[in-house]
Formats: C-alpha cells, structure tokens, sequence
C-alpha cells in the first residue's frame, strides 16, 4: 500500500453490495441508523449495515462508547492509535476520518504529516511513539503486541486503564477497517 | 464452561468478580456490555434468517484460529459442536485447509473469512459475488462481514488484557 494513498481529504465510501434502501427501510430500522451517529443518514456505510439492524445498534453503541466515552485516555491518543492502525491495514476511508480527528484533537498536523510520508515507524515524540508501536503490534494478524510495548506505554505515563482505553480503540478498529475494506470503497467527494 | 457464559471474555480470560482485570473492564461499563450484546446478536439472534448456527460458530472458529487465540477457539469450537452437524464440521475445520469436507457454500464462506481475517486490503467485488454465487443475500453477506470483524475485535480485546495483566 503507496504511501501516497492516504489523505486527510473528505472522501466519500461506495458499497459493492445493495445497500438498505432508506424509503422502504423499517421504522426500527431508522431508530438504529439515527442512533449510530450524525452522518449515518447519508452514509452509504451504515446503509449497508442497516441490513443486519440488531448488529448495527450494538456495533454504534459499542464504537461510541470505546471512541468518545469520558474520562480515561484523551481522545486524541485513541485517534492516534486507531490512525496507525487503518494506514497498517490500508484503510485509506478509515484513515483518513481518523486523521482528521486526530488532527482536531491534538492540533498536530505534523504526526500525520510524518505517518503519510514515512509509514507506522516514523520518527515520533516517546509517547506517540509509545503508542504507534502497541497499536501496530496489536493490529497484526495474529497480535504481536507484548511485554515490550506495554513497558513502553509505561514508561510514557499510561496507567493500565489508560492502555485498556487504547487497545479497546485498536480493537474496534480491527472490526471497523475490515467492514470498510471488505465490502465497499472510498470514492473521492 | 464458557458457552452459556454471561460474559464470554471474562469466561475464556477465567476473570473473576473482585480480580485485577475484572476492576479495569468495570471502569468502562458501555464497553464491557456491548461487547457482550455483540456477541449476543451475531450469535444467539431471535432470528438467525438464512445464516444459520452452525455456519456461524464455524467462520468464527476459523477467524479465531487465524488469530492464534486457543481459548476463543476453543469456546466458537464447543458451540459449534453443540449445534446438530456442527461435530463434523469442527472436525473438517482443519487449520491448514478448512475447505475440505464441507460443502461449497461453507467452503465459500470459510475462504471469505481468512481473506477478510488476513488481507482485508486485498478484497474486491469479485470476493462478495463468489458468496452471492453460493447463494448468500445481501443481508446474509453483512451479518457474515460483522461475524469475522467481530471475532478480529473480540480476539485483540482478550489479547490485551491478557497482556496487562501478564505485563509486570
């Protein structure tokens, strides 16, 4: 996967499959898009995934939950995490959503600038070094993630529950690249 | 016994109320019970449609033995195998060539999981209409993409507490 793929653009996803036509879709079904998030009523995404509803209503839920619940490790950090591991998996959509956010929350237009131009490994300040390295350690089939990285997240002032919040954000992202890569894909807006 | 278990990551992990671990989960609660209705909706759903349980417990026995992740595995292979015919389909569930034994749909099935489980980036069109030749619907093939990624989040969950916990 080029580098030169990965973008902080606005892109748009195309399904490769019929997605839940929203005129004939179940009111339960519109409860379940209108509770997945903001941008979920024009998102052919979660159309597609209106096709399983009960899935869609824990998969929001759950997601929500593990990327802007409180307190904990700082959104920004989460961002990151799920960041490196959508340019590991080459999620272009993915990466490039994350990015953003990441962008927003950190205000470091510069660590994004670095992972497009020189991949996972570039060169980091400890702690989003820290980071990038768990994250892509547990983002490999099967995780490779071990004492190693988590000594480091130590040492960069991660409490356990601070490297829980971080690996349940990697996890999550373990399901989300695979939906987003593996039934549709991004389309320039 | 993790098959009936009310948390299936506290059962494969053997995490007890009080313990460490146990302590860290309960300090994100929303996580902990989506999770577990995750699991819930992809795996006992009041209405299981054309998917049936044991394809189901199959491609998430095959997704958590790519992983490498043995006490998953073995908690998809016990399910499997208490579904009518899931024995002889665990048992053709071989590690190196999973498509033997089983029927085309299955086998079909079965090869989407280890390319969505392995080289997600490498899918195409082509890949979901080798699922809709089997017969797969469009509702079919989304419930079976949110099986396998499922089982990738369940599995780096696991491993990670694991790993805190083991990390001293």
């Amino acid at each position: 996967m080029s580098n030169r793929n990965f973008t902080t653009d606005v892109l748009d996803w195309e399904a490769w499959i019929t997605p839940v036509d929203l005129s004939t879709a179940t009111p339960e079904q519109l409860v379940v898009l209108d509770e997945s998030g903001p941008h979920a009523r024009t998102s052919q995404y979660y159309h597609l995934l209106l096709h399983d509803a009960p899935a869609l209503r824990e998969r929001s839920a759950l997601f929500n939950a593990i990327m802007y619940g409180p307190g904990g490790l700082p959104r920004a950090d989460r961002e990151l995490g799920a960041t490196v591991e959508s340019i590991l998996n080459g999620c272009v959509y993915c990466t490039s959503v994350h990015a953003r956010f990441f962008i927003q929350l950190a205000k470091r237009q510069d660590v994004i600038d670095r992972l497009f131009a020189d991949g996972v490994g570039a060169e980091l300040e400890p702690r989003q070094r820290a980071i990038a390295d768990f994250s892509a350690k547990l983002a490999q089939t099967p995780p490779q993630a071990g004492a190693a990285e988590i000594r480091a997240l130590r040492s960069a002032g991660l409490s356990d529950s601070d490297i829980a919040d971080l690996a349940d954000a990697v996890a999550m992202f373990a399901w989300a690249n695979r939906l987003m890569l593996t039934l549709g894909e991004p389309k320039r807006a | 016994m993790t098959r009936f278990a009310a948390d299936v990551i506290d059962a494969v992990l053997g995490i007890s109320e009080g313990s460490p671990l146990h302590q860290l989960r309960a300090r994100r609660p929303e996580a902990r019970a989506r999770t577990q209705s995750s699991y819930a909706v992809l795996f006992n759903p009041p209405d299981p449609g054309g998917l049936s349980p044991p394809e189901r417990f199959a491609v998430a026995l095959r997704v958590a033995e790519l992983h490498d992740a043995s006490s998953l595995a073995a908690h998809y292979r016990a399910r499997l195998a208490d579904e009518a015919g899931g024995g002889a389909l665990a048992a053709a569930i071989d590690y190196d060539a999973p498509s033997n034994g089983v029927t085309p749909r299955a086998a079909a099935m079965l090869r989407h999981a280890e390319l969505v489980t392995t080289n997600p980036s490498g899918a195409s069109p082509l890949d979901l209409e080798a699922l809709e030749a089997q017969g797969l619907t469009a509702e079919e093939i989304v419930t079976l993409s949110q099986i396998i990624a499922f089982v990738a989040y369940q599995v780096r969950v696991a491993a990670s507490l694991a790993l805190i916990a083991e990390s001293p």
